[in-house]
């Protein structure tokens, strides 16, 4: 099995605010291989989150190649590429983006429903992520009944149930306190070891300590790469 | 998975329930207007049909007024134009092909009735006792018998006319005067009920109602006949118009006669009941326009309080169309919780309707009615939710989660 799992070359974003064009990404190019962990660092506006964007297929790239496990994503239809998004990749926001109606294990439950799982099947596999995720006692907990701390677990559980290859974190503990951020990385360093690649956007100091390789990036551009010895 | 969806749509519709319960509410008033007016013009029809049933199905009357006084006589009192029918005309009647049998008879009207102190002024009918019971099929003997032939000075009374009509109630032997003369009741008929009946009539002999009408010796008030069973009543109907129309030397147009068949008086009834329909069904349908855009409304707003939502669905990798499904279900819901709603209202109202109405006007709502309300229902809701639904389903998935 090729160890590459995602290629982008030259890949630029540009936006238009009006008639105003704005390049959030100029010709980015990454290569990131299975079971790593990296961490994705710039200042605000960087394009940081959109390079997230993009690779998360939330995007289309305006020019530039993707390749996900060989095989190119840039130009992909919607629901190409939402099917890429329940199977292949999973999300975890700073904002949490839970379901405000749904307990714990409703929330987990959604992305297996539209991927044909039975209720049964469903249930016992969110059951299961959020035991793994520290939450067995949270099941049927709305998210306004959890901390930010619990809330970002039920996220990552959900990120997690379809069983993705890929795990991409946009700033995952920008909404929380230290002390529950480091347990979810803490987390994140888990799934890694268990063979999850994990892509993390972040602002925190501590994350690019902890991730196999960090991308500096600034105005749309790759800085530097430092990789941990 | 489409269980899962009702399920989840069910989640969001219970989670809102002040905005569904508005929503469905507007669906129910649209869609019981709707089908209490359908049954009430069904029940017309239906009621129109089973007194014109009463009249006999093959019998016919020729009055002598003109169709366009005939028409007209809902206006001002003498505005009728008074013609005249002759007891040749009843010869005329019975030489067309296709009448069985026809007969004259005398109509009072507003004749004075004393019994005992009391005095009303009612309806009687003059005719010749062998052929009342062909020409009046429905009456039925309550008390006593029916008019013979030998009768003299004898009468039968409509229900209404020996039980309501006088403070105290008249009997089988009692005398009643008419127009003066004194009358024995040898019969008192069974209630008919409906307008048509013969609850408020008296019955007496056609020749005894000649002696006390003021009508000429040639003249008959009316003319009543019977077409026979082979033949199609319409086509006899116009065979015995112009019949009348050569005997009283008038054009096509100018009859001062009218003939009147349950067959023909149905097929106009029936149009007018249809032009009623289609009115009350507009009205109605303005209403169910307005439930429809309560939907829409609906909808709308939920889309808007729910663009996040969808955003998050949309990141998690579900697709368009189960986004639209999502929202179209939900939609659907509401116009299918509003149909079974309305139609279980509108038929505690038609039973309601119809115990306050006595049998006077039934109002019918068929099964076929209420299938058609509630399948109405739901299109409603799919098709009034489908522009919101789709709208969702085209969010762009950064623009929902707020991310751009």
């Amino acid at each position: 099995m090729e160890n590459n799992i995602l290629r982008i070359t030259d890949v630029k974003k540009r936006y238009t605010l009006g008639e105003i064009y704005v390049n959030a990404l100029n010709g980015v190019s990454l290569d990131i291989n299975r079971g790593e962990l990296i961490s994705i660092v710039g200042p605000s506006g960087s394009g940081k989150s959109t390079l997230l964007n993009v690779i998360g297929l939330l995007s289309e790239p305006t020019e530039g190649k993707i390749l996900l496990k060989g095989k190119d994503i840039s130009k992909l239809s919607e629901d190409e590429r939402a099917y890429i998004r329940g199977k292949t990749l999973g999300f975890v926001f700073q904002t949490f983006n839970l379901i405000p109606t749904f307990t714990s294990i409703e929330n987990v439950s959604v992305p297996l429903m539209f991927y044909g799982y039975s209720k049964e099947k469903r249930t016992k596999i969110a059951q299961d992520l959020l035991t793994k995720v520290g939450l067995g006692h949270r099941l049927n907990s709305k998210p306004s009944q959890l901390s930010g701390g619990e809330r970002q677990r039920v996220a990552i559980a959900r990120a997690l149930a379809n069983e993705p290859e890929i795990i991409l974190a946009d700033e995952p503990t920008g909404n929380l306190d230290s002390k529950s951020g480091t347990a979810i990385l803490d987390l994140f360093l888990k799934l890694n070891k268990e063979g999850k690649t994990i892509i993390l956007v972040t602002h925190d100091p501590k994350l690019p300590n902890l991730t196999q390789r960090t991308i500096y990036i600034k105005d749309g551009v790759i800085e530097k790469e430092v990789k941990k010895k | 998975m489409l269980l899962d969806k009702f399920e989840y749509a069910v989640k969001t519709l219970t989670h809102h329930y002040l905005r569904t319960f508005l929503t469905v509410l507007g669906v129910i008033v649209g869609v019981s207007a709707i089908l209490l007016l359908l049954s009430i013009s069904l029940g017309l029809n239906d009621t129109i049909e089973r007194e014109l049933d009463k009249f006999g199905a093959n019998n016919g009357i020729i009055l002598p007024i003109s169709q366009s006084s005939l028409s007209s006589s809902f206006g001002p009192s003498g505005t009728r134009i008074s013609s005249k029918l002759y007891i040749t005309d009843i010869q005329k009647v019975r030489s067309v092909s296709g009448v069985e049998s026809a007969v004259g008879v005398i109509s009072l009207t507003s004749t004075l009735v004393q019994y005992r102190s009391e005095e009303f002024r009612l309806s009687g009918v003059g005719i010749d006792p062998y052929v009342l019971k062909t020409y009046y099929p429905n009456i039925a003997i309550k008390e006593g018998r029916l008019l013979q032939n030998s009768d003299s000075k004898h009468v039968v009374i409509g229900y209404n006319v020996a039980k309501k009509v006088f403070n105290r109630n008249i009997e089988v032997g009692s005398t009643i005067k008419i127009n003066d003369q004194s009358f024995t009741v040898v019969g008192i008929l069974e209630k008919s009920g409906g307008q048509a009946g013969s609850d408020n009539n008296i019955f007496i002999k056609y020749d005894e109602a000649r002696a006390i009408s003021s009508l000429d010796k040639n003249q008959v008030s009316a003319i009543y006949f019977v077409i026979q069973d082979s033949f199609d009543i319409l086509t006899v109907q116009s065979k015995v118009e112009t019949a009348l129309r050569n005997a009283h030397g008038v054009k096509k147009g100018e009859e001062d006669f009218t003939v009147i068949t349950a067959e023909s008086t149905k097929e106009s009834v029936q149009n007018i009941l249809g032009y009623l329909t289609l009115f009350l069904g507009a009205v109605s349908g303005i209403s169910l326009v307005v439930g429809g855009l309560g939907i829409m409304n609906s909808m709308y707003m939920s889309i808007t309080e729910r663009t996040y939502e969808i955003g998050v669905l949309k990141s998690i990798g579900v697709k368009k169309n189960d986004i639209l499904q999502l929202f179209l279900i939900e939609s659907g819901l509401i116009g299918l919780i509003g149909g079974i709603i309305a139609v279980v209202f509108s038929i505690i109202l038609v039973i309601i309707g119809n115990v306050f109405l006595e049998g006077s006007l039934k109002l019918l709502l068929t099964m076929e009615l209420a299938i058609g309300g509630l399948l109405f229902s739901f299109i409603l809701g799919i098709i009034s939710g489908y522009i919101p639904a789709k709208q969702a389903s085209d969010l762009d998935v950064l623009d929902a989660l707020g991310r751009k």
